[in-house]
């Protein structure tokens, strides 16, 4: 069927520019990290420039959810304390509270709850990364997790005045909600997420991570770095069928995902009869971590707690 | 209020976990269960969707005779055998959550213990099922996502075991659910969809 409507580039702009401006600090960090092999004192460098991340930062680095001994007063200290990408994945936690805490009002997603799924998904994603036959770096997992749903944000409104015709085409031929938006409104979450992380300039693994969370198998097998990133995006994939199943942050898309067999491949316990069962019991006893670091980047970036 | 069973918090709290009350509703949480011996006591189950819930609400007769004992257990998974371990049953937030009610081979015989260790006669209940919602298939018909359709399998089966007959429910599909009880009645809201009277 033809689409309903198609939403141009300039409707997405339009929608980029509701949202918070992306700090300098954090496109410079972006910037910097496209080079894989960007130092631990250059990043240090970069969060210098904005003091107000650096104290965000110190804050969640001296917060209950990290349980550190003792207490880490400068940004050089955390980076050798708990490494660059944790160091990295913190910024991108902080700075995604302030884009992801708003009401979502398209998806039925009231203020807080696309946050909640995304730090939940994050923390699913780091634990998963580590369970997969090609295991990868949680850190990175988690802040491909937390930013995997940022393309919801630009298309809430359209998916909001057509839900009933997108639900309708979902149900009726067994498609996830992203390829009945898509149908309906000629594009999907999905792509406005992979343009929005461009906008952005995001570094490449986490651009993947927005534009294949939903479907790890169609990443080219071109891609020059396809063997990292294919267990990367699965570990988003997998982590964001887990949080749905536990109806976190669920909004009106629900559970109308159909999981990537090629991803399921990698984990290979979830093949087995009661898989399913042993990964989300596992899952589920990482609440309290949540809540804490929920709570801690919560006051974080209200200015609770010491520098 | 009066909860038996478990001492709930005062409507005061609130932790990202617990919830506590909302107005006259108190938030039931996965791993947790509530039995509540006085009237005008509503639960609230928010975004669920793998998870199953069984609720037990005082029949007419019940109430007429000024037993307004009910209960609810929020479940996420079927079967504790073999997936219970040490290392996952980490998750225990207060005295109403405990890590075996995250299953309903656990949770259902301990609530159906707790309504009889309060006087209840559990066919007098109206007993309700809600949840077990699930992701699509997938690689030609793989359902080994199906925790929710396995949810709802294990609780109809241990209730029937008991002859306990279900009175209402909304199970399935793909869509999260909002469940709401009052004493006289339960609604379910399909998130996107419509608002359901199971009761």
């Amino acid at each position: 069927m033809p689409p309903l409507t198609q939403i141009t580039l300039a409707d997405l702009k339009q929608q980029a520019d509701r949202l918070p401006k992306m700090p300098e600090v954090a496109l410079q960090l972006n910037r910097l990290l496209h080079n894989p092999k960007a130092s631990a004192e250059s990043i240090g460098n970069v969060l210098r420039l904005d003091s107000r991340m650096t104290a965000e930062v110190l804050r969640l680095c001296n917060s209950a959810a990290y349980g550190l001994k003792r207490r880490i007063l400068t940004v050089k200290e955390a980076v050798a304390m708990l490494g660059t990408n944790a160091i990295v994945s913190m910024v991108y936690a902080i700075l995604s509270k302030s884009t992801l805490d708003k009401p979502v009002k398209g998806y039925g997603l009231e203020a807080g709850q696309l946050f909640k799924s995304g730090l939940t998904g994050a923390v699913y994603a780091k634990h998963l990364a580590k369970k997969l036959k090609t295991p990868v770096d949680g850190e990175l997992a988690f802040t491909g997790a937390i930013l995997r749903d940022i393309g919801k944000l630009l298309l809430s409104d359209f998916v909001g005045e057509h839900y009933p015709v997108i639900e309708a085409l979902a149900q009726r031929d067994g498609i996830g909600f992203a390829d009945a938006e898509k149908a309906v409104l000629g594009l999907s979450h999905i792509e406005a997420g992979h343009y929005l992380a461009k906008l952005w300039e995001l570094p490449d693994p986490l651009v993947k991570c927005v534009r294949y969370k939903n479907q790890p198998s169609a990443l080219p097998k071109t891609d020059p770095f396809y063997r990292d990133t294919f267990p990367l995006v699965t570990s988003v994939h997998l982590a964001d069928l887990f949080t749905k199943m536990a109806g976190v942050g669920i909004g009106v898309d629900g559970l109308m995902v159909v999981p990537d067999a090629a991803a399921v491949e990698l984990l290979p316990v979830l093949l087995t009869e009661t898989g399913a069962d042993h990964i989300m019991a596992d899952l589920l006893a990482l609440q309290p971590a949540i809540d804490d670091l929920l709570d801690s980047i919560t006051k974080a970036t209200h200015g609770e707690g010491n520098p | 209020m009066t909860l038996a069973v478990n001492n709930i918090p005062p409507p005061s709290g609130d932790s990202s976990s617990t919830k506590a009350f909302e107005g006259e509703s108190l938030v039931v949480t996965p791993g947790q269960m509530v039995v509540a011996s006085t009237p005008n006591v509503c639960f609230k189950v928010e975004r669920l969707t793998s998870g199953v819930v069984v609720v037990a609400l005082p029949s007419a007769a019940m109430l007429s005779d000024g037993k307004a004992l009910s209960g609810m257990v929020h479940c996420s998974l079927p079967d504790s055998t073999s997936v219970l371990t040490a290392e996952n049953a980490s998750r225990v937030v207060d005295e109403t959550h405990r890590p075996e009610w995250l299953y309903v081979d656990c949770a259902i015989p301990a609530l159906l213990e707790a309504l009889e260790s309060q006087g209840g006669v559990l066919v007098d209940f109206r007993w309700i099922v809600a949840g077990g919602a699930q992701p699509f298939t997938f690689g030609g018909g793989n359902n080994t996502l199906n925790i929710g359709s396995r949810n709802i399998q294990a609780v109809q089966a241990l209730l029937a075991q008991h002859g306990l007959p279900v009175v209402g429910e909304s199970v399935g599909s793909n869509k999260a659910r909002t469940l709401y009880t009052q004493p006289a009645g339960v609604t379910v809201q399909l998130l996107g969809g419509e608002s359901v009277i199971l009761l």
